[in-house]
């Protein structure tokens, strides 16, 4: 009889963990919802000014912007886009995987890393690499502002020419099953390739003055292209969350299942032994 | 004949806040405010923050924008802020305590000060917007 107890509370158990994973992956559904429109919403932003950025291409080749300034590779930062909160499946094993591969690629140079999230600061803290920065319990606070944050602090490095090349680590966006780990370079910024552009700098007149607009659309653009990793991070950790929660709650149903099995086949044995108990006393009592 | 319209297209990093098919812009320039008709020349410019209108074809509106950059075309005008919101969407009351807040941190620091440019920009968005409102209401 104690086994039967004992499978009840399991049951119990199980299906209270259950309703917590399917309110997890409810919730992960509607911050998804929000994070896929906040990426959607940026893409305008983001593509005029990769457009612009095209048509300012002439400027930049001749000019001599810090932002643009190719040097000896000796050291090279990492911003590595992680989550504050676990539970959200691989998403940053992931990542920190696409991280290993750029500092493979990067061997012999000095390794620095800064990071968004907590689980980033966590793993990278036992690390033999060198922690810039880590920006953590950010979930609060994903907009345009903090992004300018970590734009500045990248840029400062970088001009003061602490680091001497950047790449941004993040899981890009496809869809709430599917996100890609990928590695970008943000700085030195490449020359825009957009070369046949219609606008072909030439004949447009810049105010106050091509240098000055230059130098601020960069700046602005190095902030854009954090924000945009920032963001679809943000819908990666929750498309990955919820797929994991999804897994959890329907493992949980699976475990019910079996456990609920059992419970009744015990109860049956059980009752089939009174039966022959009663039955055989009765038989005794006969006799 | 020439087109007689402008595509207008006001972003954020956040959001599209305008896209509209306008007849007239003018936008706070860095260098002065300046308007726009169709067929302008290709232009690019920085903005301070302050006031944009446009006219289409159901009158004048007003945005209030903080500071960013503009590209001109003959057919279309892109303005790329970081905030920008239409005057009908301000809360002039509360544009009025930031602006006073602000103003009240911006007296205890000097020019030298690094947060000094911050309050600076937030006291002239300040600015911008409570103008941008008033001018609607005035209406």
């Amino acid at each position: 009889m104690g086994g039967l107890r004992e499978i009840k509370r399991r049951i119990v158990s199980v299906k209270s963990t259950r309703q917590i994973t399917k309110a997890m992956k409810m919730v992960a559904a509607a911050k998804l919802r929000k994070a896929q429109e906040a990426v959607a919403a940026s893409r305008p932003y983001a593509s005029k000014m990769a457009e612009v950025i095209g048509a300012l291409g002439s400027v930049s080749e001749e000019a001599a912007h810090p932002l643009l300034a190719k040097r000896e590779e000796k050291n090279v930062l990492l911003l590595v886009f992680s989550s504050d909160k676990g539970l959200c499946g691989a998403f940053n094993a992931n990542v920190f995987k696409a991280v290993h591969n750029v500092i493979r690629e990067n061997e012999g140079k000095g390794i620095h890393v800064s990071v968004i999230g907590k689980k980033g600061r966590d793993f990278w803290k036992r690390r033999n690499v060198t922690m810039e920065k880590a920006y953590v319990d950010y979930t609060r606070d994903i907009n345009y502002q903090f992004a300018q944050k970590i734009a500045k602090d990248v840029i400062e490095t970088f001009v003061h020419e602490k680091v001497d090349k950047i790449f941004m680590v993040y899981n890009k966006f496809r869809s709430a099953a599917v996100q890609d780990p990928t590695a970008v370079q943000l700085l030195p910024m490449e020359p825009a390739g957009g070369k046949n552009e219609d606008a072909a700098g030439g004949d447009m007149l810049f105010e106050p003055s091509a240098q000055a607009v230059l130098s601020a659309v960069l700046e602005k653009y190095v902030e854009v292209q954090v924000f945009q990793a920032l963001i679809e991070s943000w819908a990666s950790e929750n498309g990955s969350k919820l797929v994991a929660m999804d897994n959890a709650t329907r493992n949980a149903g699976d475990m019910i299942n079996g456990l609920t099995l059992q419970y009744n086949r015990a109860r049956q044995a059980a009752i089939t032994k009174e039966l022959i108990e009663i039955v055989s006393g009765a038989d005794a009592l006969k006799s | 004949m020439e087109k007689q319209t402008l595509q207008l297209d006001i972003l954020t990093p956040e959001k599209q806040v305008v896209s509209a098919t306008v007849k007239f812009v003018a936008a706070p320039g860095a260098e002065g405010e300046f308007g726009v008709l169709p067929g302008h020349t290709d232009f690019f410019t920085l903005l301070k923050s302050g006031n944009v209108v446009f006219e289409d074809a159901g009158g004048s509106h007003h945005v209030a924008v903080s500071r960013g950059y503009a590209h001109v075309r003959a057919e279309a005008v892109s303005i790329l802020v970081e905030n920008a919101e239409k005057a009908e969407d301000i809360d002039i009351e509360r544009a009025k305590k930031d602006m006073e807040r602000w103003e009240q941190s911006c007296a205890g620091v000097t020019s030298e000060d690094p947060n000094f440019e911050i309050f600076q920009a937030k006291i002239e968005r300040a600015k911008a917007r409570i103008e941008t409102a008033q001018r609607v209401a005035h209406r």
